[in-house]
């Protein structure tokens, strides 16, 4: 299946700052998914979700959307031939259109009835019920987003894009908002894109993940896979709290400062001595008492411990050799600082980030 | 207090002259009055409008000096821009020369009559199309940029996006500037005495300084008034609850689309014709008639009259100010929150032509004096309306918006916290005033000043009502000389008005330039 989208080698260059805004970023997005672009604010995400649009354009690449090649070199098609659906940060919704007005402004050329049964039905699809005389200043943000959001779809654009579809929201509403937007967009099988820098928005909604670092393309994978298996420190960061420790490789396995680890579970024989965990891949097994663990299992120090409401985040650590390691681990309970603790490690793996030496 | 004066007598019993005269003159004042204002707000709007527009969204060689030279006609008090226009135009003049002597054609008469109404239209329209010209841009510049992507999104083109969202957003500034423009229409008296247009300002001198007749002069205005009054009101009304200010921070102007081939050289000379017409070839007018004329003109008594232009406009300028602050920060710690009410009283002056507030002001203050005499039972001068004082009071009425609003934003930016802190130092409020507020709000002060005394400068029907006998200003030097076909040397005075006038416009235009 021909991708719907697909970005060649896109670079972007502002005139008087240094370094590209987009670097030679090339993907591609299947009909129906909903990608996330992922990044810091400067890292020109959003850059390139408007030259994806046609609000801004590419100093080098092409852009082909549905077939056909929407811009390559000086030549592209203006945004607003581009049949391209935006729902912006601040929804930019006409401040003197009523709710009909503004969802009714893209369908040009259509008859009354026509025009008000497609806002009529958009309208329901994002959910919003309410007097279509309205004005956007008399709603509610939340609402707001929903006529932005019938505006952009109403003309049936071959993509839709979502510029930080989150960031106007309180925390209550957001993850409602999370949910819905997924049902609709899903509902109407267009695809989507949306830039976002809150990475459980993007882990939770899209399908596809893509990282962007200063203008770069550093990974791009499904949730699940970025989650589990960055391929720089800087990517695992971004996805949460994990843990780096330095090992070398013996007989029986890993020697981490906390102990042995048993090979065989998650040891990549290519990677460089490095153990990468999640801190929900931490399991307790037993406060000790004593000074040393057993052979084979593994045991720290516990150096602090914070109540954080539905997990609580444990720091312990471990010194062999002269090495000093830490660990994150999330748990139920708070220890109190100096306590050892024995602990089993899930899934594992060694890795090799050139970026990071631990966390 | 005038507005009141007036108000009061729109309702009370009328003189005999008046009950004559006035169904003829109403009818015919009003007539040309609101032909004036239409003509005008039509011209304005589309040469402002259609400036602001390319000004705000095209990038074309040399328009930062468009920029500027676009705004210039301000520092033209219209009065000043007629003169020179009257001279550009008449037989001996430099147009008229170039045609029949290099050109060769054959010319009697005048070349174009400017002394009628749509001349009167032609000379507003070129000195006040910078209001809305101004309030365009400032809209077009600062409203949501995302707003005209959306559209472009959606399918609309350039043409569209510009008609159905950027010019409907920008109306509430496009037309306060056009009721800026009307206001300046109607508070003018030199032009239209000029051009021989019968409007209720010269309605109201005739009555006033020819015929002698108060009583016919208050009606007048009274009448000017109710149009003042209901041109507020519609401004207001139209405005209503429409205010579209964007939300969040991110209003960064649109890119410029850069021009190339003949959009670039139609734009900049569209752009170039204006700023020709409206201030190059006036101004240079000017400049050529007052270097002819200056070994005539520039003697002690004309540096006698600058000096008292500048100490009357410091004065009243100073007054204003020193009010403004008085009357701000009291409210401000008084903790008022009736505060919108305080501004639309004061910015009414503003608003009311000047010859209404001279006549407003008149009645009471010679009423004023001659029961002054009665109880003192001197004989003598009238004490009050025959020196500078009236003169001073009616600017203060005049022009008090100016100052308070220039003073009110330096407030509003300084917030009350710093007030609040210094207070919780052991600082009383007027010590507080004095070491914290003050400094932080210097610009605003020094920009008020500066504000109120440009327009002092130029103020010419209240001036000319209410001065002492034979007391000028620069003003009303220039304004004589033209009416006793001196019209060279009343350049001279023009001149330093207008160069004077130059200056909040730098100010301004760099405040402007700041907030976007």
């Amino acid at each position: 299946m021909l991708p719907v989208l697909e970005l060649r080698n896109i670079s972007k260059i502002y005139p008087g700052s240094a370094g590209k805004a987009v670097s030679n970023v090339s993907l591609a997005v299947d009909k129906g998914d909903i990608l996330a672009l992922v990044g810091e604010s400067g890292s020109g995400k959003t850059t390139l979700l408007r030259t994806i649009a046609g609000l801004e354009h590419p100093d080098e690449g092409s852009l082909v959307l549905s077939g056909n090649v929407i811009s390559e070199g000086r030549k592209s098609v203006p945004a607003y031939q581009r049949n391209i659906g935006m729902v912006f940060q601040d929804y930019a919704l006409f401040p003197h259109m009523t709710i009909a007005g503004n969802v009714g402004f893209g369908l040009k050329g259509k008859s009354a009835s026509e025009k008000k049964k497609i806002i009529e039905e958009t309208l329901a699809l994002t959910g919003l019920d309410e007097d279509l005389g309205k004005y956007p200043h008399q709603l509610s943000g939340g609402q707001q987003q929903r006529v932005a959001l019938a505006r952009a779809l109403a003309p049936k654009p071959s993509i839709l894009l979502l510029d930080e579809p989150f960031s106007n929201l309180d925390t209550i509403l957001h993850e409602r908002v999370r949910e819905d937007l997924r049902k609709i967009v899903k509902a109407t099988g267009i695809t989507t894109i949306l830039v976002t820098h809150h990475t459980r928005d993007a882990l939770s909604m899209a399908d596809k993940v893509a990282v962007i670092h200063k203008g770069r393309l550093l990974q791009m994978d499904t949730p699940q896979a970025i989650y589990a298996n960055p391929v720089s420190g800087y990517v695992a960061h971004l996805f949460g709290k994990y843990s780096c420790i330095a090992c070398s490789r013996t007989s029986y396995g890993l020697e981490t400062p906390f102990g042995m680890l048993a090979a065989g579970q998650g040891v990549n024989e290519a990677g460089k001595p490095w153990l990468f965990c999640r801190p929900e891949h931490i399991r307790i097994l037993e406060e000790t008492g004593s000074g040393h663990a057993p052979d084979g299992s593994l045991e720290g120090r516990v150096e602090n411990s914070t109540f954080l409401g539905d997990y609580v985040r444990v720091v312990l650590s471990a010194e062999k050799g002269g090495q000093r390691a830490q660990l994150v681990l999330h748990t139920d309970t708070v220890y109190p600082p100096g306590a050892r603790l024995r602990f089993s490690i899930g899934p594992f793996k060694t890795v090799d980030f050139g970026d990071i030496e631990k966390e | 207090m005038p507005v009141f004066t007036l108000l009061t007598h729109l309702v009370t019993s009328a003189s005999d002259q008046w009950q004559l005269v006035a169904p003829k003159i109403v009818d015919s004042y009003l007539k040309d009055t609101l032909l004036l204002l239409g003509g005008v707000a039509l011209c304005t709007f589309l040469v402002g409008t259609s400036a602001a527009w390319i000004m705000s969204s095209y990038e074309f060689p040399g328009r930062k000096y468009m920029e500027w030279l676009l705004i210039l006609p301000m520092a033209f008090p219209s009065y000043m821009m007629a003169y020179s226009y009257i001279g550009l135009l008449e037989y001996t003049g430099p147009i008229h020369s170039f045609l029949r002597n290099t050109a060769g054609w054959q010319l009697s008469g005048p070349l174009i009559d400017l002394m009628n109404l749509p001349g009167g239209v032609f000379i507003f329209s070129i000195t006040l199309f910078p209001y809305v010209y101004l309030f365009a841009r400032t809209s077009f510049l600062s409203s949501s940029k995302e707003v005209q992507e959306a559209a472009s999104l959606l399918g609309s083109s350039p043409w569209r996006t510009f008609f159905s969202v950027a010019l409907p957003m920008a109306r509430p500034a496009i037309a306060g500037g056009i009721a800026l423009a009307s206001m300046e229409v109607l508070n003018d008296y030199g032009t239209v005495k000029y051009f021989g247009l019968n409007t209720f300002t010269t309605g109201i001198f005739r009555a006033w300084l020819t015929l002698g007749d108060l009583d016919s002069a208050i009606k007048l205005a009274s009448i000017l008034t109710l149009i003042v009054l209901l041109l507020l009101w519609a401004e207001y009304f139209q405005r209503g609850n429409k205010r579209w200010a964007s939300k969040s921070g991110r209003t960064a102007p649109a890119a410029r689309l850069p021009l190339s081939g003949m959009g670039k050289w139609s734009v900049l000379a569209f752009c170039a014709a204006i700023a020709f017409i409206a201030f190059v070839l006036p101004f240079g007018q000017l400049v050529y008639w007052a270097i002819k004329t200056a070994h005539k003109v520039l003697d002690h008594t004309f540096g006698l009259i600058v000096v008292k232009s500048f100490v009357l406009a410091s004065l009243s300028s100073l007054l204003i100010v020193i009010l403004a602050v008085i009357l701000l920060y009291t409210v401000r710690v008084a903790g008022i929150y009736r505060m919108r009410y305080v501004t639309r009283i004061a910015s009414l002056g503003y608003a009311i032509p000047g010859a209404v507030i001279a006549v407003g002001i008149m009645a009471p203050v010679i009423g004023f004096d001659k029961w002054l005499l009665r109880i003192t039972g001197q004989q003598g001068p009238l004490l009050l309306s025959s020196g500078l004082f009236m003169l001073i009071f009616a600017y203060a009425v005049r022009f008090m918006a100016v100052g308070y609003n220039a003073i009110d934003s330096g407030f509003q930016k300084t917030g009350q916290d710093v007030n609040d802190a210094a207070r919780t130092l052991g600082y009383n409020s007027w010590q507080a005033l004095w070491r914290v507020d003050l400094p932080l709000i210097r610009k605003s002060i020094s920009a008020g000043l500066l504000l109120v005394f440009v327009d002092v400068i130029k103020e010419l029907p209240l001036t000319l009502i209410l001065r002492p006998f034979n007391f000028h200003t620069l003003a009303t030097k220039a304004f004589d000389m033209a009416t006793n076909e001196q019209i060279a040397e009343s350049a001279n005075a023009s001149l330093i008005v207008i160069l004077t006038g130059i200056l909040p416009i730098v100010l301004l235009n760099r405040i402007i330039r700041n907030n976007t």
